[in-house]
């Protein structure tokens, strides 16, 4: 498994596409954080925690990042690639493995990376922040973290289950999933249910689904340590799943 | 040891069988060469040995490893179909990412080997997305050949190759049989490329192996030959008999006579010992007895009418609603 995760990660730190995703969200926590300082934005904000709340760096992250894995492993199947680092009878197990490690490893990489960009850029502007909030937000970037890796292994899942097209496939699903496109949809449908199913299965959507953590997240800042455990049994069953299908795959 | 054994290998899609329990060993340091027609099941067979795709039965073992359903081994090295490149890197990066996952020690030197190995080194650097067919199918024969494998599948290695590349591949193949007892397996319509190279042939007619003949065994098939064209066959070939009794006489279906060559279903020499007349000698024998002679000919049979032939003659590729078995011989 690890040389699949080292072929993965050579291949991942020589694609252009990555680096100018890297880029573009380094580029929004820079100047998101000029325009944070100098608005209405930072009134009131007394931990670094808040600030990045309010600033919504990482939950772009969270958006983003799936989307991109959803293409990078679906082009995997697209072009066939998947058969290069498919190198002994363990290879198709070794390549869900190595995915899922590489996808959370990256995501949590980025996530620093740009937490690091926006406290050094407030810190310039001329905020200074308590040392107070510093595990929760350390909580809130784990959880995110857990959420896009999940969300990511979920629209792999889709890419592997696809016939055809799995990089469309895979960009379609997570862009629907990060979106809350999916979630925002489903709660509407709930509503048609007969009572008292429909309360029951909006209270299951807003409580069980990565939106709707995600979107409790968003709007209280508050982590719930039961989330990662949510969240990474969604990866799991992603990585399950990824695993069954490809078991027996045909590689076209 | 053996280099790659698959036994009784079948595979269905939707109840349609399309490969039909093939049987097939190749030694080490062998070039087999694989030929069929289109959709007569090569490729499928070389995605199943290569782990690419499931058995619905039968089993495959490379270098004494019994693979599972859709694993692969450590001793392959695989180019079925197209290309496996990613168009994002270069013909080096792409080498590389699977130099990595063999946990090549040295993957760097690998890879720039293999690369300069197929001609790629003055493109080393560009993006793969921008490579002609040619180039692509040389990157994808550095990703067959890069860590060592014992064992190579090549589906069309010449498939958009220019002359040079063909020259370059054939001897980089014959080469790596030779020196490293590397056993190739090499489903090419490419005949006279593979009749420079293969030690052994295998036809594939309708998902079935239907037989399986050493390069002498083709050699001797597509000998030239005499051929008499008369409207008396009968009486020709009954002078021809008396006249050189112990050299082999065959009627044609189109009633021509085959001078001094095995039939087509033969495998024995047709003249043990003795020469085959020349066509003076038969047409002057020919005149004597008064036997009139349309046509007086040496026919030339090539490697490839010798394979449509075996292949299934040229009869459509697939005929409609038929399902049939009846053209397979079995493995020879």
């Amino acid at each position: 498994m690890l040389r699949v995760l080292r072929a993965d990660a050579y291949r991942l730190l020589h694609s252009r596409l990555w680096w100018i995703l890297v880029a573009g969200l380094a580029l929004y926590a820079f100047e998101g954080s000029n325009y944070f300082a100098s608005g209405w934005y930072s009134e009131g904000v007394a931990t670094f925690a808040e600030a990045a709340r309010r600033h919504e760096v990482l939950e772009l992250a969270m958006a983003l990042l799936p989307i991109w894995f959803a293409w990078f492993f679906g082009s995997d199947l697209t072009n066939r690639t998947m058969r290069n680092v498919l190198v002994d009878a363990k290879g198709r197990r070794s390549y869900v493995l190595a995915a899922a490690v590489l996808v959370f490893g990256a995501i949590v990489a980025v996530m620093v990376a740009l937490s690091v960009i926006l406290a050094l850029n407030l810190f310039r502007l001329g905020f200074t922040f308590s040392s107070e909030g510093a595990a929760t937000f350390a909580q809130r970037l784990g959880a995110l973290a857990v959420f896009a890796t999940a969300y990511a292994l979920v629209a792999m899942a889709l890419t592997v289950i696809a016939s055809k097209n799995a990089a469309t496939w895979g960009i379609a699903g997570a862009a629907l999933l990060t979106s809350t496109v999916l979630f925002s949809f489903a709660r509407v449908a709930a509503f048609y249910l007969p009572a008292p199913l429909d309360r029951i299965a909006d209270e299951m959507l807003t409580t069980y689904s990565l939106s709707g953590m995600a979107s409790t997240l968003e709007g209280t800042g508050v982590v719930q340590p039961w989330w990662f455990v949510q969240a990474a049994l969604i990866a799991l069953l992603g990585v399950l799943v990824c695993s069954l299908i490809l078991r027996r795959k045909e590689l076209r | 040891m053996v280099a790659l054994t698959c036994e009784n290998l079948s595979r269905s899609f939707w109840g349609k069988l399309v490969v039909d329990g093939v049987s097939l060993t190749l030694a080490p340091g062998e070039i087999y060469g694989l030929v069929g027609r289109n959709g007569a099941g090569k490729s499928t067979l070389l995605k199943m040995l290569a782990g690419y795709l499931a058995p619905s039965s039968g089993r495959v073992k490379i270098c004494g490893e019994v693979l599972g359903p859709c694993q692969t081994s450590a001793h392959l090295g695989c180019l079925i179909e197209q290309p496996a490149v990613n168009p994002s890197l270069s013909a080096f990066q792409n080498v590389m990412v699977r130099a990595l996952a063999q946990g090549l020690p040295n993957a760097k030197e690998a890879t720039a080997e293999v690369v300069r190995a197929v001609g790629l080194d003055p493109a080393l650097r560009d993006r793969a997305g921008r490579f002609s067919l040619g180039m692509k199918q040389r990157l994808g024969l550095a990703l067959a050949l890069v860590g060592e494998p014992q064992v190579l599948l090549l589906d069309e290695p010449f498939n958009g190759l220019d002359p040079e590349g063909v020259c370059l591949v054939r001897e980089l193949l014959v080469n790596l049989a030779e020196t490293r007892q590397v056993a190739v397996l090499i489903s090419s319509h490419v005949l006279d490329q593979l009749d420079r190279m293969a030690t052994r042939y295998g036809v594939i007619r309708e998902g079935r192996l239907v037989c399986e003949v050493t390069t002498d065994q083709v050699a001797a098939e597509c000998t030239d030959y005499l051929c008499v064209e008369t409207p008396d066959a009968p009486r020709a070939l009954a002078v021809l008999q008396q006249r050189w009794p112990a050299v082999a006489f065959t009627v044609m279906p189109d009633d021509a006579i085959r001078v001094g060559a095995r039939g087509a279903s033969e495998t024995a020499p047709a003249v043990a010992g003795m020469e085959a007349p020349t066509a003076e000698e038969v047409g002057r024998v020919l005149l004597e007895a008064n036997v009139s002679v349309s046509g007086l000919y040496t026919h030339s049979r090539d490697i490839e009418e010798y394979f449509v032939a075996l292949m299934g003659g040229t009869a459509p590729v697939r005929e409609e609603g038929k399902e049939g078995r009846e053209g397979g011989g079995g493995n020879a």
